[in-house]
């Protein structure tokens, strides 16, 4: 028993293959479809344009479609928890709630991630090997090493934690209730930023310059502010919702 | 093997299902859940195997509370669902992402109870009939070997052979160490293969006896005037009544439909008969 109930990795990778095994038809379709989207736009750029390719646009583009993508997938991603008629399974899969969790956050975070880049890479080979072959332009290759395509990526695997936990959190809808909550969340924190203003800061020791408001005379330390977002932004936001997430895993029922 | 004590339990909304409820299941024993639509059977099923959570009392399997759902006691308890979807893979796929989850699984065994229950390999599940991808489920389920079956109406949508096939299987598959909970409201389904039966009505266990007391109790057949018997129950039948009489040596098989009427209409008066 003892055994048995302790972490296990072996489980992690069956619970992984399980649900590769179970759901991979329509994550190729997924994949298939923005591959296609990002290869359809620059191809036809490039012929259109007469061999012009613009890597750093299609780099944008296609962080658009993993960021859209990779949420939507993640919300998806404890569909068969969210179906009244198969979530037994998935509850009584004798397997932790943990080695549970971090399966479905390993594909939808590190293994999407690594798909993703692999597609934008590989589209970009392909556009430019129509430009050498066809317009004797050079290799424009994506790179995903560059020091901003990984914060891109870090900020990506930061953002999905919160749909990790939309897709546990809710039954119906995750990817749209996910969304509507962070705008309710946004809204909360902007209001409650400017009434904090508004009160710490009181309106006559304000300076309005133009449109704008000026400090002066108050002592604001804008490098501690900033140090400290970015600390909760990235060691702290990642972690917390995971852990929101395990819990609501575990006081799941049907 | 299973021992609730004092569950307490309701849906928002609906007020309390169970109130005070105790019940305790042994290994070696088939038992047979009975009750009318709504008594609450499935969710008694669903604490067992942890997938509700009671709001008072306990709910011990394996001597570990069910709503921890650790992997030991989930690896020796599987569930056969009333409602349930199975993903569009193939049967060997099914058999391949799941099985090894279940340290007991015996795979020669999964093709024999699939040669039973005539369920062809070679189909996706999504394309079976109901009554289809619930055989394999029950295949599954036992080859599985837990030691802990739960079956909620497993005989719903299973044709007229499938269901005496479903008996033989349940029969042949008990063992010492295994316990299946069978929970139904069509107790005809059940009669041979069960060694307990227990009534649930209202939230509350209102009957549980084993086969054995009841046949040594009571005996069941067709009578044609009440005053030749001494009867504990009877009701209308095509040319007479259908009786529940005291034993006085002649054993019948019990007929779980008669009983089940007399224990929900007079649970008192039938409770009381095993007191004595």
């Amino acid at each position: 028993m003892e055994n048995i109930n302790s972490f296990n990795i072996k489980r992690i990778f069956q619970i992984i293959y399980r649900q590769l095994i179970m759901s991979y038809k329509p994550w190729i379709i997924g994949i298939g479809a923005a591959a296609g989207f990002l290869l359809g736009v620059y191809l036809l750029q490039v012929l259109t344009l007469q061999g012009i390719f613009n890597l750093e646009a299609f780099t944008n583009l296609g962080f658009v479609i993993l960021f859209a993508g990779g949420f939507i997938f993640t919300s998806n991603i404890f569909g068969e928890l969210q179906s009244p008629v198969k979530s037994h399974f998935y509850l009584t899969l004798p397997a932790r709630i943990e080695e549970k969790l971090i399966s479905s956050w390993l594909i939808s975070s590190p293994l999407f991630v690594i798909v993703a880049l692999a597609v934008m890479f590989l589209a970009s080979l392909l556009i430019s090997l129509v430009l050498v072959i066809f317009y004797e332009g050079s290799m424009l290759l994506f790179n995903p090493f560059t020091r901003s395509a990984l914060t891109t990526v870090g900020v990506y695997l930061v953002l999905q934690t919160i749909f990790l936990l939309g897709s546990v959190y809710f039954r119906k809808f995750n990817f749209l209730k996910t969304l509507l909550a962070l705008f309710v969340v946004y809204m909360i924190i902007v209001v409650w930023s400017m009434i904090m203003v508004f009160v710490i800061v009181r309106p006559q020791d304000m300076i309005f310059v133009g449109e704008g408001l000026n400090f002066e005379g108050i002592i604001m330390a804008p490098d501690t502010f900033g140090s400290f977002m970015s600390i909760l932004f990235w060691y702290v936001m990642g972690p917390f919702f995971l852990i929101v997430s395990y819990i609501r895993l575990k006081e799941r029922q049907v | 093997m299973v021992n609730i004590e004092n569950l307490t339990f309701g849906y928002k909304r609906k007020g309390l299902l169970f109130d005070d409820l105790s019940m305790h299941l042994s290994s070696g024993r088939i038992y047979g859940l009975f009750g009318k639509n709504g008594a609450g059977k499935t969710t008694l099923l669903k604490h067992i195997a942890g997938l509700l959570f009671p709001k008072k009392g306990s709910c011990m399997v394996f001597d570990e509370h069910a709503a921890s759902r650790k992997p030991g006691v989930l690896a020796d308890l599987f569930v056969i669902p009333e409602e349930f979807d199975l993903p569009g893979i193939s049967l060997d796929a099914f058999i391949a992402i799941n099985s090894p989850f279940f340290p007991k699984f015996d795979k020669l065994q999964m093709s024999q109870y699939m040669e039973e229950f005539q369920v062809k390999n070679g189909q996706k599940l999504n394309t079976l009939s109901y009554g289809q991808k619930k055989k394999f489920l029950i295949a599954f389920g036992l080859a599985a070997n837990t030691r802990l079956l739960l079956m909620d109406e497993p005989t719903n949508g299973l044709d007229i052979p499938s269901k005496s096939q479903f008996r033989r299987t349940i029969a042949s598959s008990a063992n010492e160490n295994r316990c299946v909970l069978i929970s139904t409201h069509q107790v005809r389904d059940l009669g041979n293969i069960i060694d307990q039966v227990t009534i649930i009505d209202e939230g509350k266990i209102i009957f549980d006896q084993s086969i054995e007391a009841i046949s040594n109790k009571f005996v069941f057949g067709k009578i044609k005037d009440e005053d030749e018997h001494d009867v504990v129950y009877s009701e209308d039948i095509l040319g007479g009544k259908a009786a529940i009489c005291y034993n006085k040596g002649k054993y019948s098989e019990v007929d779980m439909e008669l009983l089940f009427n007399a224990v929900t209409n007079y649970p008192e008066k039938i409770n009381n008969e095993f007191k004595k």
